[in-house]
């Protein structure tokens, strides 16, 4: 029965994501891609409608939430599947289908969710599906022990709507969501990375995504339940994506994790103002409506102010050894170093659209860093360095991809980018070859 | 030449992501039942839903198996004891207060099920 419903439940997110997408893309993608973003959307959209319940008191059960993806799916130009092309797949995506099985095993060998997952999220939940709002005494008495009070909700409100659609508070089935939807985000990333390379290119790059040695980690990996995996998929779908469906990831990132708010501001800087007004109000109206809920030390607009300067030395070294740490990244971020080296006179407009959002996030995360107690600061900066680092790779590994393969010799595998323009330079050998 | 370059770090990234993705294999493969976990369950079952309770440790020095014992006995309120109080024994005004009906005890970490206890309020 269990199973019937987490099947069910998967169908329905995607049916409302499909629906959205078909209204929100102007040109959808196709195939497996459709499938996965399709998967993504409908997870983040039906779980900031149960965000938006919570948040104004209105009932959170399992009819309030069902109405999320069954209008979202209505609303859809359904018309777009007829116009799918299924190609057959390079054969590299074996590499990615192996990886999504490793996954899927990860996550039914335990039942273990990571630190916050357990000792806050789920509780956060549980406490929105046992009330059906987040104005409870679980959330508003500062005697009760609460991490992460004034936190925005859409990781909990994604566990919520789970546990609803699938009658199951199971850890191990929550963590199996949770691979499903960074197996569904691979299909997503291939059809992103389609756009630059050849399809067996493409898959070769989101294969070596999938075998990121920090996603099958048991207490912080995609099977965990952080919101960091997700996220990292929401920085890089933001990035790739045109304006409506751009500020529905943005929207998503921001309350899924504070980062998300800083991500917001990014975007605006360094891409554009528009598709990040609607989250920055969303980011500010949740930030007045968290001042009234008890203090939260965890909570990090807290002390932005108090920079101090004297602390940049040890956090630029903690930051720099996790860049090298193999056992995260294997020698990712190595050769993302090297490839950045080999361009560095070179760097031009389109490499920018791509750096400056990544170099602006990592910036902030070390604004925040450095006002943390010195004491304190190398500890904090360990416990999270590895999935922030995360939250920046899917977007870095695309723009290390399509310039990596220039810059390697690989112009036969480069595409013209369809939704920018001419292609840089170097591709128009490889095109001219192709 | 840039060519075999290229090949050879795409080789050498995926030679040591598999490398250490096989030792968190080994790890799902070792991993043993959580005790803490498992008494919680057990302590879940036999609660009283209606238990208000008092978790004997001071609100500074909550841990992560403190914040564990909240979530699994949810829906359930728990309730440090206040800051100025060490001792379950000197928490009787706190008790009245909170209306708290039962006291949970975890210890230290690692934890060790013999030392834990669950008891009603006398």
């Amino acid at each position: 029965m269990t199973t019937a419903r987490v099947a069910l439940a998967a169908a329905l997110a995607l049916f409302a994501g499909l629906g959205l997408l078909s209204r929100l893309d102007r040109r959808p993608p196709s195939g497996i891609g459709a499938l996965g973003l399709g998967f993504v959307i409908g997870v983040l959209a039906v779980a900031l409608w149960t965000h938006l319940l919570a948040w104004v008191s209105l009932p959170v059960n399992l009819a309030t939430v069902l109405v999320a993806p069954l209008a979202m799916g209505a609303c859809g130009r359904w018309s777009f599947v007829r116009e799918w092309t299924w190609t057959r797949p390079p054969p590299q995506i074996l590499l990615i289908a192996a990886a999504a099985l490793f996954l899927l095993w990860g996550a039914v060998s335990s039942d273990e969710l990571g630190w916050d997952p357990e000792s806050f999220y789920r509780f956060k939940a549980e406490s929105i599906i046992h009330h059906g709002t987040i104005w409870n005494e679980d959330f508003t008495d500062p005697d009760r022990p609460h991490i992460g009070r004034r936190r925005p909700l859409l990781l909990p409100a994604i566990y919520g709507d789970f546990y609803l659609l699938s009658g199951s508070t199971d850890g191990r089935l929550l963590r199996l969501w949770f691979v499903l939807f960074q197996i569904a985000s691979f299909g997503a990333m291939y059809d992103i990375f389609r756009r630059r390379l050849a399809p067996g290119a493409s898959a070769l790059v989101v294969g070596c995504y999938a075998w990121l040695p920090s996603l099958p980690g048991r207490i912080e990996g995609a099977a965990a339940a952080w919101a960091d995996p997700p996220l990292a998929m929401i920085f890089l779908f933001a990035l790739a994506s045109e304006a409506p469906l751009a500020s529905l990831f943005l929207a998503a990132g921001a309350l899924l994790k504070d980062e998300g708010q800083a991500f917001v501001l990014v975007y605006a800087l360094t891409r554009a103002w528009k598709p990040a007004v609607i989250p920055a109000a969303i980011s500010a109206a949740w930030f007045l409506t968290a001042r009234s809920l008890p203090a939260d030390f965890a909570y990090f607009a807290k002390d932005l102010t108090s920079q101090n300067l004297e602390l940049l030395p040890a956090v630029l070294r903690e930051v720099g050894c996790e860049f090298v740490t193999l056992q995260h990244w294997s020698i990712l971020w190595i050769g993302f170093a090297v490839l950045l080296l080999m361009r560095i006179r070179k760097l031009g407009r389109e490499d920018a659209r791509w750096l400056l959002p990544i170099a602006g996030q990592l910036t902030l995360y070390i604004c925040v860093w450095i006002t943390f107690e010195p004491a304190n600061v190398v500890r904090y900066v360990n416990y999270q360095d590895l999935r922030l680092l995360l939250h920046l790779t899917p977007a870095m590994l695309y723009w290390a991809a399509w310039r990596g393969a220039g810059e390697f010799g690989f112009s036969d595998l480069l595409l013209p980018d369809r939704d920018h323009g001419p292609p840089p330079a170097e591709t128009q050998e490889g095109i001219q070859r192709a | 030449m840039r060519r075999l370059l290229g090949i050879l770090l795409i080789l050498a990234y995926l030679g040591g992501a598999l490398y250490f993705d096989a030792l968190y294999a080994a790890e799902w493969v070792r991993e043993a039942p959580r005790p803490l976990i498992r008494w919680l369950e057990r302590l879940d079952a036999e609660l009283p839903p209606d238990a208000r309770i008092l978790l004997a440790a001071p609100h500074d020095k909550l841990t992560i198996d403190h914040y564990r014992v909240q979530t699994w006995l949810h829906p359930r309120p728990v309730y440090p004891l206040p800051p100025d109080v060490k001792s379950v024994e000197d928490a009787s005004h706190w008790i009245a207060r909170k209306k708290l009906t039962w006291i949970v005890f975890i210890g230290d970490e690692p934890f060790d099920p013999a030392r834990a206890y669950a008891r009603r309020v006398r």
